[in-house]
């Protein structure tokens, strides 16, 4: 009498234990379904969605850069002017740069601790540049466009200024 | 056959010449979609070793400096600089 009683328990108890793990694993589920929508967005170097045969993807693909992040590594905003794009590029080229150990004294306050060569991230610097070049690339290819269009369109004469 | 090889010359001498830095120095591509430890030791200028802790909040601190975003620097950038260390703080906390 007692046989299938036992069998029944451990039925029981087999069930119950795969019912927690089930559980456990939806839950895991569903937290990975947040937390992977969250991350695609904070992923500006949406580098996988470039798949299209436009111009901006192709150069994105190329460089592995997207041409948001780029302006988010320069601090700059989209059709901003090229100059003010360089000014932030230099800025933060020399910024990242690797500065040399024995420092001008034109930067006089720190006279009294003469400190080892602070610390610089090439990889940073390299970001950086890559940045302008992904940026740099877009205005050509904006150019050759504006340029290829107005080509055509000055074939008819009529343009007074140049 | 030639064509190839003038082509390359030619790449050679521009970027000799326009570019002062050969374009091969520089790390490629944008930022990893998710950072990961080599990625936050680059961003910091760190070698990967047993003074790596020593370094870092010294090496932080210099990078930070230098692209704080009050000194117009990148708030991206400064925020990688952060979730660097934060990294690093994290993985190498456990160790």
């Amino acid at each position: 009498m007692s046989a299938p009683k036992i069998i029944v328990q451990i039925i029981l108890t087999g069930a119950q234990i795969f019912g927690r793990a089930l559980a456990a694993a939806g839950r895991q589920a569903i937290q990975n379904a947040k937390h992977s929508p969250e991350a695609m967005s904070s992923d500006v170097g949406g580098i996988r969605n470039a798949t299209s045969g436009s111009m901006t993807d192709k150069l994105t693909r190329e460089q592995r850069m997207t041409l948001d992040e780029a302006h988010l590594i320069l601090n700059t905003k989209r059709g901003e002017a090229m100059e003010n794009i360089i000014k932030h590029y230099e800025h933060l080229f020399k910024a990242n740069a690797p500065r040399p150990a024995s420092d001008p004294p034109a930067s006089g306050p720190r006279v009294g601790r003469p400190p080892p060569p602070p610390a610089h991230s090439h990889y940073l610097q390299s970001k950086v540049v890559r940045a302008h070049e992904r940026i740099e690339a877009e205005m050509r290819i904006a150019q050759e466009d504006t340029t290829a269009k107005s080509g055509a369109e000055s074939s008819s004469p009529g343009q007074g200024s140049s | 056959m030639t064509t190839p090889v003038i082509v390359g010359l030619r790449h050679l001498i521009r970027n000799g010449i326009l570019g002062k830095v050969a374009a091969e120095q520089w790390v490629k591509g944008g930022f990893k979609a998710k950072m990961d430890r080599k990625e936050a030791i680059a961003i910091l200028g760190l070698k990967d070793g047993p003074t790596l802790r020593n370094k870092m909040k010294d090496a932080h601190r210099h990078v930070m400096l230098a692209n704080h975003p009050d000194r117009g620097g990148s708030p991206y950038l400064a925020s990688k600089i952060n979730e660097a260390k934060e990294l690093l703080e994290k993985t190498d906390g456990k160790r």
